[in-house]
């Protein structure tokens, strides 16, 4: 007579993934398929107590306004906040769509927006990575984006952006780096939108 | 052309259903890289989940609400620290409990709110057996609420979330057979509480 089952067992027994000789024990054991079929028993119950009521579809609206009302309440300078993020992302995102650069290049571009907010850099920042091979074409679409974003930190105080930016970066390329090139291509679609959006 | 999608991807912008539609781990990347839409996407995606699982902590919808907001908020502030090796909604579900388990323990027992009164489903073909059945599922209720916060907790992941009980561990923590063991003697008190 084998052991009888442990409580892991059991449970592992109510999945019915129990390894085939804890499966042998079980056939032949009056106490463990009492034990067993009282946890089964209990299942049935439980699945017939369930309910939870749904809420009216007006209180999702609600909800979601509330949720909005409260993160609004949590965040300092939101405008700015989300501009600035939005920049350097964007361009680190487009970089990467275009296969020109690997995570770490985003994490670098992004610190080089942080670090020298007001300098004319042109493409000299992604170059320094030497890792990087940069494609003709990706290059020349780069350069113009990043007209586009040097434009904008002129426009702003130096110590504004690291302040903004410096918290959020790492967050920002770390996801960015757990994502697939489709999932790259629809983030850089989606914040290129966002970008469009923020400039009318 | 190696440009060739990046072009397209600047060329023609998202619409708010690209937004809808984005996976879960893109609209994370985007809300940090700032944008407020994809976190409202997030929030529409998994606000009944993340209620539902509030309300079978506390049983009535006032503090499911407010419990399911306050998820929302810690996610806004957390969401940087996802790492995006689980789901999501196990994530979020991580955020829930937590906040759940925090109630619970600020709350004296004899001030959890009663459940909710039963009701009996009219449509039902037999009104006797119905009764019963309700009555059951009302005394199971009031069970669950007597269990210990962690049993109860993996109790409620695993029958009404689905959760696997590798997911369970990952959001109380400790190891897959320590969750099955507290299913286990969650279903085992259960029992018990309904015998006596
Ligand atoms: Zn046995």
């Amino acid at each position: 007579m084998t052991t009888h089952l442990s409580p892991q067992e059991s449970v592992t027994a109510l999945d019915d993934v129990l390894p085939e000789s804890r499966q042998a024990h079980l056939k032949s054991c009056a106490s463990c398929q009492t034990e067993v079929d009282g946890l089964r028993a209990m299942m049935v119950d439980l699945g017939d107590a369930e309910d939870v009521p749904e809420p009216s579809p007006l209180f999702w609206d609600h909800f979601q306004s509330r949720v909005q009302a409260a993160v609004q309440g949590e965040m300092v300078r939101p405008a700015r906040v989300s501009w600035w993020s939005i920049v350097a992302s964007v361009r680190g995102a487009v970089a990467a769509v275009a296969a020109v650069a690997a995570a770490a290049t985003v994490a670098a571009v992004t610190i080089a927006v942080a670090l020298y907010p007001g300098a004319p850099v042109a493409p000299v920042a992604p170059m320094e990575d030497a890792q990087v091979a940069v494609a003709d074409d990706a290059m020349a679409l780069e350069t113009a984006e990043w007209a586009f974003v040097s434009g904008m930190l002129d426009s702003f105080e130096p110590n504004d952006v690291r302040e903004v930016l410096a918290p959020s970066t790492l967050a920002v390329d770390n996801a960015f780096a757990s994502l697939t090139s489709g999932e790259r291509e629809v983030f850089a679609k989606l914040l290129s939108a966002d970008l469009a959006q923020g400039m009318e | 052309m190696d440009a060739e999608p990046v072009a397209q991807a600047v060329a023609a912008p998202a619409t708010a259903l690209d937004l809808a539609a984005a996976e879960d781990r893109v609209l994370v990347a985007a809300f940090l890289a700032g944008s407020q839409d994809a976190f409202q996407v997030i929030v529409t995606r998994h606000q009944r989940a993340v209620y539902q699982v509030c309300y079978r902590f506390v049983r009535n919808h006032e503090d499911a609400s407010d419990l399911a907001q306050d998820v929302f908020l810690r996610a806004f502030k957390g969401l940087k620290n996802f790492k995006g090796d689980s789901a999501l909604s196990t994530w979020l579900y991580r955020v829930g409990v937590n906040c759940c388990l925090n109630r619970i323990a600020a709350r004296r027992p004899d001030t959890e709110p009663l459940l909710e009164s039963r009701h009996v489903d009219p449509r039902s073909d037999d009104p006797f057996r119905a009764l019963a059945r309700s009555e059951k599922a009302t005394e199971v209720k009031r069970a669950i609420a007597q269990l210990p916060p962690r049993q109860r907790a993996t109790l409620l992941l695993r029958v009404y979330q689905e959760l696997s009980h590798e997911e369970i561990a990952g959001i109380l923590g400790g190891s897959v057979g320590a969750a099955k063991a507290n299913f286990f003697h969650a279903l085992s008190n259960l029992k018990r509480l309904l015998q006596s």
